[in-house]
């Protein structure tokens, strides 16, 4: 009886001790020390992280790293052509205007990608090793080579975690390249999106591109328009539905990226 | 000890870079299970809080999870032998599906077998070593 007091005691004495902190750290009295912590902590981590990245990758030179690379590339330049033509066209109609604010890219590295099983199931969320204090909010879009990673959900003084575009909390307007067709992109887990809220009418298929519609605030926070998000794998097209649906799959490999660039405003 | 808060190292660092699996908890499961002792709640306390600031979680949260978790098995030792292989197996799976819903984490069933799967074989491990003297009492009949 004596030794279960004892356990209820010290249960009782730490539970409520982590409680008092998780309250205050919600409130957000605790993000200075919390930083601190993890400006400590972190090299460590992000080392564990870089050296398991390595070991796990080891063919990063290969034939297919090489053509992924290159279709990632010709996907940018479709994208720029489009993205001109429409420019060009706005500017001979003396019509339509294009704003465009000026972007402030961060680099970041990776210093955390946790994941079911490393090396082969897709990480749900980055740690970054830029906090407030570079600028970062929650809310910034995070890119690779013109190619949506995820937003900024958490950030604190030195450190940034970002809901990668496949992470099931995940979702944003889109359109498509060729159709401009628009759309909702959801994250499914693993490599892949949903396509939702495309109308019937609408001209989509297999192997388009998707790209965002652009849904930026006056604070320039969300995500700007025209960044690459994937590819259609597949199209669900039934006239009984409202919208038709299809699966999109992300042009990069999330557990192969070593550093990320932030959208600063 | 110092092994022990070696180990616990190790896996704090992985859990927070390269996998999702509750390797800590895990540990601090068949820690209770064969040491039955009071130090591991302010250890797995502070454990919890460098979780928490690794993970950009609100501090706090990984130290009441682990703490109300090890309470739980601790009073279940009062009723039940808790040194064996089928509530080793089970109290991980359930305490990491209690987990991996608490924080949000995809992949709940696949993740608590595997994470139960890895605490019963640590758990054979740790038995097998015959380090707690607890062979007997966990089915390993010897003659």
């Amino acid at each position: 009886m004596a030794k279960k007091e004892n356990f209820t005691s010290v249960f009782l004495f730490f539970a409520i001790l982590a409680l008092i902190i998780f309250t205050l750290s919600k409130l957000g009295f605790l993000s200075l020390p919390a930083s601190i912590a993890q400006k400590a902590l972190s090299p460590i981590a992000g080392s564990v992280y870089s050296a398991f990245n390595f070991f796990s990758n080891p063919s990063k030179d290969s034939t297919i790293s090489k053509i992924k690379e290159e279709n990632r590339g010709l996907v940018k330049k479709i994208v720029s052509q489009s993205v001109l033509q429409k420019e060009n066209s706005a500017l001979a109609d003396q019509f339509a205007t294009t704003s465009v604010r000026s972007q402030t890219l961060l680099t970041a590295k990776i210093v955390g990608a946790p994941s079911f099983i490393p090396g082969v199931s897709n990480p749900q969320s980055l740690i970054i090793d830029r906090g407030t204090k570079d600028n970062v909010k929650v809310g910034n879009a995070v890119i690779y080579k013109d190619n949506l990673v995820g937003k900024v959900t958490e950030a604190n003084l030195y450190f940034s975690k970002i809901d990668l575009i496949t992470s099931p909390s995940f979702s944003t307007t889109v359109k498509i390249l060729r159709s401009q067709a628009a759309g909702v992109i959801k994250g499914k887990g693993e490599k892949q999106m949903i396509l939702d809220n495309v109308l019937q009418s609408s001209d989509i298929k297999v192997s388009d591109i998707i790209l965002t519609k652009g849904d930026q605030d006056i604070k320039g926070i969300g995500f700007p328009p025209d960044l690459t998000l994937g590819k259609l794998i597949s199209v669900a097209k039934k006239p009984s539905n409202l919208f038709q649906k299809g699966e999109v799959v992300s042009l990069l490999d999330f557990s192969n990226l070593s550093t990320v660039f932030v959208i600063r405003y | 000890m110092w092994f022990f808060v070696i180990l616990i190292l190790i896996l704090a660092l992985l859990q927070t870079s390269v996998t999702t699996l509750p390797l800590v908890f895990l540990l601090f499961l068949n820690a209770a299970v064969v040491a039955k002792k009071t130090w591991i709640f302010p250890i797995a306390f502070l454990t919890g809080l460098a979780l928490d600031a690794l993970l950009l979680n609100p501090l706090g949260k990984t130290s009441l999870f682990l703490a109300i978790f090890l309470f739980i098995i601790l009073l279940y030792d009062k009723k039940f032998d808790i040194q064996t292989f089928p509530f080793v197996f089970l109290a991980s799976f359930i305490g990491s599906f209690a987990y991996f819903i608490a924080f949000q984490i995809p992949n709940v069933f696949t993740q608590a077998t595997a994470s139960a799967a890895i605490s019963t074989l640590s758990f054979w491990i740790l038995v097998g070593l015959n380090r707690f003297n607890i062979k007997e009492k966990a089915g390993f009949n010897e003659g």
